[in-house]
């Protein structure tokens, strides 16, 4: 079944064809061919990820040679890819189910199912290519796919200033992506990037050269990835339609830069400056994201910065890869990836029921206690905040808990090594993870029970907060105020049952049939690995107990209307506007880099206006005179006057055949 | 003639007669007004090209010159054929061979010279009163129906 | 390469003035009254002056009859083709155009182009002035149009036209290959010195003499006009050479891809008249 794995971006990529192609002919039915096509891809790889005995190699075709460089179509199936394509297409399956339902009726359902099949198509290509350069060529298609999403409603205004910011956004990673490749180009003997060859030669690449190559790859992973200082793109990445949103934090876009840096672990690892970077960044992203979600209201902007927050966890728990624990770091980091994508998946289809039933309002300030209302998303909703809040035993837990316990040991072994200050910052680092998952669990909480505890409210035009562009007629959607059709609700129970049991069934602890797998991995049984760990009691229990903690204060806040939340943002009034403004990060990127930017377009465009544009005109003047002058009157329809002109020129001509 | 010895002076009269033929087909495309003449006159200037061509084959003993004339003829045939194909068009557009009418390719905003039409020579009749042939009717008159030529007249 | 000698200039200078005010005498005016018969006399005068100028200027063929002939049929081509253009009546252009056809006829018939002589007359006397007069018939407005007699600016017209002849003439008589006025006499030098580069150049006797290049350039080289052997050989003996034979073995030969072009071109211009000239029922022309 191995070598078939071609077979997995290739179905999305036909059925996005077919609907481009045949999308008006199919009209309501445009979504089929995207189902059938991503949903037999996924079955496609459950056979490629039980078939798996050994890494293997297909080669499809020749792309580029040129030269001296080589590029190969080539995919390469190891465990890694095996994890990844399943879980991506799953989830982009149940998506796109979703999206059958919640897209129905717009104008551009077509559109938007073939942008999926793509999206789907670029990144299992991602995860399947077995070179730096397909690799960057799918990683570029990503980011195309996703600006197409984000910017589907293209006549919304901020929809397409989201879409085009997180264009620029992620152009300003891709070079970091660019640049590290040329100089990868340039230390590899052979110019071969593929990947066997390029961690085949690790002896030969200088250590310099690979710590920079690794921060470059990894300022590539940054913007891709939502992390500090690149992070801004993804809140206003909600722009798009909500599965849209669940596909990108889910499966397709964010997770890319994390896969990127998890594959080039072992041309990274030995490195000691790498891994706390990585790790402090993420720690960072986690804390700052983390403390935005406390105040905001709008639903799905809680859900997107839980999703940066959880993608520092990931980063934190491969950047614990120091000493012994790289290969162990690795892992959690992935697992963590992996379970993330089925209950922020599930959150994000939540959320995207509630919009729908909610005609198309996610302010959690206009509508509360929907628990009766919409019974099945309340209890899906639930399970998946459950397990973003990680507690026992839903699939959060187990992963958090391996990224802490990486954590951990990093510490201790850097202590061990006796590099005090590298230990000093992961037991920092550490707690910091700690809190943040307290955080998580609070505002994941407090989202829920605004949403579903309470006092019954539906959103009405009348609301003080209700937007002056709210012009949904509720009284013509068949669906407000309801549960969802089945066709939505569908998914959300498939991805609650498994943000209950994946953790369990993957785990280190339990089975550590996921660890198994990423071990296999090209260059990872190379990696530096320490003998069975056990199970970290301290830090499952301490991980939990903050969890509760979270959710305990949550529920106190917000499950019942009280004075409580106010009177907590008047006594913290410094605290809760930094959070509320995101610690003013878009106005100082703004002030810092895309005004001075645009005062330099100012300066280019008079110039261009006044100085080389009046050039032009001036020498332009010339000819103009003339001709209106002197020669507009020669013009004057009249055959005859025109022959004679011919005439005359023909006598100049002979003048100057005689006298020269 | 033929095996007679042609000398460049033969070719010189030739290309200056040819020359001469251009030159008065020149001014009657430049001055006549009637699209019909003024086709004449691009024939005569054809004709003119056409004796340069035979002079300088026969000067040169080869056939290439006549061949080349007789192509001139062929597109000659073809271009009266067409423009008069046109002429018939225009002149049943606007009642008129006059040239000058026709103005409509001139630069946009530019008013339209006309031409002014008195101070013309008078119309000289030919002497005698105009006679036509008379001829004999040789059956009976075929009855024409009012509807049929007014059809027809449509 | 400016080797006219003054004479010549001032020939071509007189014969052109007085070729351009015959032209211009005879042309239409705007004087409210009919030209009277003295300007047109006059006009006419200075016109043939002009023509016997111009038949100084050139040689012309040397034994006594083709000389006479051709001094008849250039005067006359030329004094027709500016009656052609003077005329008020464009029936009468019509008809001085077919005097100016057959003069040229003769033209080419002392050129030794018979075919084409009889090909001319044929198509242009025969066919295509009979076209125009259809035409004219089916077009006159009462034959007694006003811009019939109005010439438009004749006077720029014949200056125009006529700088255009003299530039003409001086070119063609400054024509370096041009012997006759440098030696003062009638040369009858022999092609063969001019041909010779080119026999150079190519070098065709190396190539047997079945060879279609060899034929093709034999002929070109040949001065006297005659038939390539292949032809030659199938004659019965005693029979002169036909003129047609040559002329059309080169056009089926060297030139045949212009010949099919030309029946091309004839095809096209059919199909065009027939779609220009048909009345569009419902049409804008009615």
């Amino acid at each position: 079944m191995t070598h078939s794995a071609w077979l997995v971006p290739t179905l999305p990529l036909i059925a996005s064809l077919v609907t481009a192609l045949f999308g008006r002919r199919l009209g309501e039915k445009a979504h089929w061919p995207i189902v059938i096509g991503i949903g037999s891809a996924f079955l496609v790889s459950l056979g490629v990820l039980f078939g798996l005995d050994h890494p293997e190699k297909i080669h499809l075709a020749e792309w580029i040679h040129v030269g001296s460089l080589n590029v190969p179509l080539e995919f390469r199936v190891d465990g890694l890819t095996a994890m990844m394509l399943p879980m991506v297409t799953f989830i982009a399956t149940l998506v796109a189910l979703f999206a059958a339902g919640y897209m129905a009726g717009d104008p551009g359902y077509t559109r938007f199912f073939s942008v999926v099949g793509l999206f789907v198509f670029s990144m299992t290509g991602l995860v399947l290519s077995n070179n730096y350069i397909l690799t960057y060529g799918f990683w570029e298609c990503v980011g195309a796919c996703s600006y197409l999403l984000i910017g589907f409603w293209h006549e919304k205004p901020s929809a397409a200033a989201a879409a085009k910011k997180a264009f620029l956004v992620n152009r300003v990673g891709d070079l970091g992506f660019a640049v590290g490749l040329f100089w990868l180009w340039t230390v590899i003997p052979d110019h071969n990037l593929a990947y066997e060859n390029v961690f085949g030669m690790l002896s030969q690449i200088s250590e310099i050269d690979r710590l920079g190559i690794g921060l470059l790859f990894f300022w590539a992973a940054t913007a891709k990835s939502a992390q500090v200082p690149l992070y801004v793109w993804l809140p206003d990445a909600m722009e798009g339609p909500t599965p849209v949103s669940a596909l990108i934090h889910a499966a397709t876009m964010v997770t890319a830069g994390v896969y990127l840096i998890a594959r080039s672990t072992p041309l990274l690892v030995g490195i000691d400056t790498m891994a706390p970077i990585v790790a402090t960044i993420g720690c960072l992203t986690a804390l700052m994201a983390g403390f935005y979600a406390l105040t905001q209201t709008d639903l799905k902007r809680v859900l997107a910065y839980s999703t940066i927050s959880q993608i520092g966890f990931m980063f934190m728990g491969i950047g614990s890869g120091v000493g012994s624990v790289v290969q162990f770091a690795v892992v959690a980091g992935m697992f963590h990836l992996f379970t993330h994508a089925f209950f922020k998946a599930l959150l994000f289809l939540g959320s995207g029921s509630v919009m729908h039933a909610m005609g198309h309002v996610i302010d959690m300030r206009r509508f509360s206690g929907l628990r009766h209302r919409m019974p099945i998303t309340c209890w899906t909703f639930l399970v998946g905040s459950l397990a973003l809040a990680g507690l026992p035993p839903l699939s959060g837990f187990w992963s958090k808990d391996e990224v802490l316990a990486a954590l951990s040991q990093a510490s201790h072994v850097s202590e061990h090594n006796g590099n005090h200050g590298v230990a000093t910052l992961y037991s920092m680092i550490y707690w910091a993870a700690l809190f943040t998952a307290g955080m998580t669990a609070f505002y994941t909480f407090r989202a829920f029970f605004k949403t579903f505890f309470g006092p019954e409210k539906l959103p009405s035009p009348n609301d003080p907060e209700a937007a002056h562009d709210d012009h949904h007629h509720h009284g013509d959607d068949p669906y407000f105020g309801k549960e969802s059709p089945y066709v939505m609700t569908l998914p959300l129970q498939i991805l609650a049952v498994c943000a209950v049991f994946v953790g369990m069934v993957f785990a280190e602890p339990t089975t550590g049939w996921f660890a198994h797998l990423v071990e296999h991995s090209i260059g990872f049984e190379q990696l530096p690995h320490a003998e069975a760990h056990g199970f970290d009691w301290v830090t499952a229990v301490l991980g939990t107990t903050s969890g509760l903690i979270g959710l305990g204060l949550a529920y106190v806040m917000y499950a019942k209307p009280s004075e409580l939340p106010a009177k907590i943002a008047k006594t913290l009034k410094p605290l809760y506007d930094a959070s509320l403004n995101k610690l003013w990060v878009d106005q100082i990127y703004y002030a810092v880099f895309v005004a001075p930017l645009l005062a330099l377009a100012q300066v280019c465009r008079y110039f261009d206006t006044y100085g080389v544009d009046g050039l032009v005109r001036t020498v332009s003047l010339v000819p103009r005179n003339i001709a209106t002058g002197l020669l507009q009157r020669f013009q004057n329809g009249v055959i005859q006057a025109y022959a004679g002109v011919a005439a005359l020129v023909v006598v100049g001509l002979l003048v100057i055949l005689v006298l020269t | 003639m033929p095996n007679s010895i042609f000398t460049s002076a033969d070719l010189t009269a030739y290309l200056a007669i040819g020359a001469v033929l251009f030159g008065l087909g020149t001014i009657g495309f430049l001055s006549r007004r009637n699209l019909i003449v003024m086709f004449l006159s691009a024939e005569l200037m054809l004709q003119g090209v056409g004796l340069t061509l035979v002079g300088f084959g026969r000067y040169h003993g080869n056939w290439n010159g006549q061949i080349l004339m007789i192509i001139i003829l062929t597109v000659a045939a073809c271009e009266a054929a067409v423009s008069l194909a046109l002429v018939v068009q225009l002149f049943n557009r606007s009642k008129s061979l006059d040239v000058t009418i026709w103005r409509d390719i001139r630069e946009a905003g530019l008013p339209a010279l006309v031409e002014l039409d008195q101070d013309v020579e008078p119309f000289l009749a030919a002497p005698g009163s105009e006679s036509y042939p008379h001829l004999s009717p040789s059956g009976r008159e075929p009855e024409v129906s009012v509807v049929a030529s007014g059809q027809r007249a449509n | 390469m400016f080797e006219i000698q003054p004479l010549q200039l001032i020939q071509c200078l007189i014969a052109c003035l007085s070729g351009g005010v015959g032209t211009y005498l005879m042309m239409p005016h705007r004087r409210q009254f009919a030209k009277p018969g003295l300007v047109f006399a006059i006009g006419l005068g200075l016109i043939l002056f002009a023509a016997g100028q111009l038949m100084m200027l050139g040689g012309s063929p040397t034994p006594i009859v083709s000389k006479v002939f051709f001094n008849i049929f250039a005067i006359a081509s030329v004094v027709a083709s500016a009656l052609m253009i003077t005329a008020r009546d464009p029936v009468h252009s019509a008809l001085w155009f077919a005097v100016v056809v057959l003069s040229t006829s003769g033209l080419f018939l002392l050129a030794g182009a018979g075919f084409l002589a009889a090909g001319t007359v044929i198509v242009y006397a025969g066919a295509i002035i009979v076209t125009f007069l259809f035409v004219i018939m089916l077009a006159q407005s009462e034959g007694k149009a006003v811009y019939d007699r109005l010439a438009r600016q004749p006077a720029q017209a014949t200056v125009t036209g006529f700088i255009l002849i003299w530039c003409l003439l001086i070119v063609i008589l400054s024509n370096p290959g041009n012997t006759y006025f440098q030696s003062g006499s009638n040369s009858s030098a022999s092609l063969a010195p001019r041909l010779i580069p080119a026999k150079d150049l190519v070098n065709y006797k190396r190539l047997t003499a079945t060879n279609p290049t060899y034929m093709v350039m034999g002929k070109t080289l040949t001065p006297e006009i005659t038939l390539p052997d292949t032809i030659q050989a199938t004659l019965p003996a005693g029979i002169p050479q036909p003129h047609v034979a040559g002329l059309g073995a080169a056009m089926y030969t060297t030139h045949l891809i212009s010949s099919e072009l030309v029946g091309a071109i004839l095809f096209v211009a059919l199909a065009g008249a027939v779609v220009i000239a048909t009345p569009r029922v419902g049409g804008e022309s009615s």
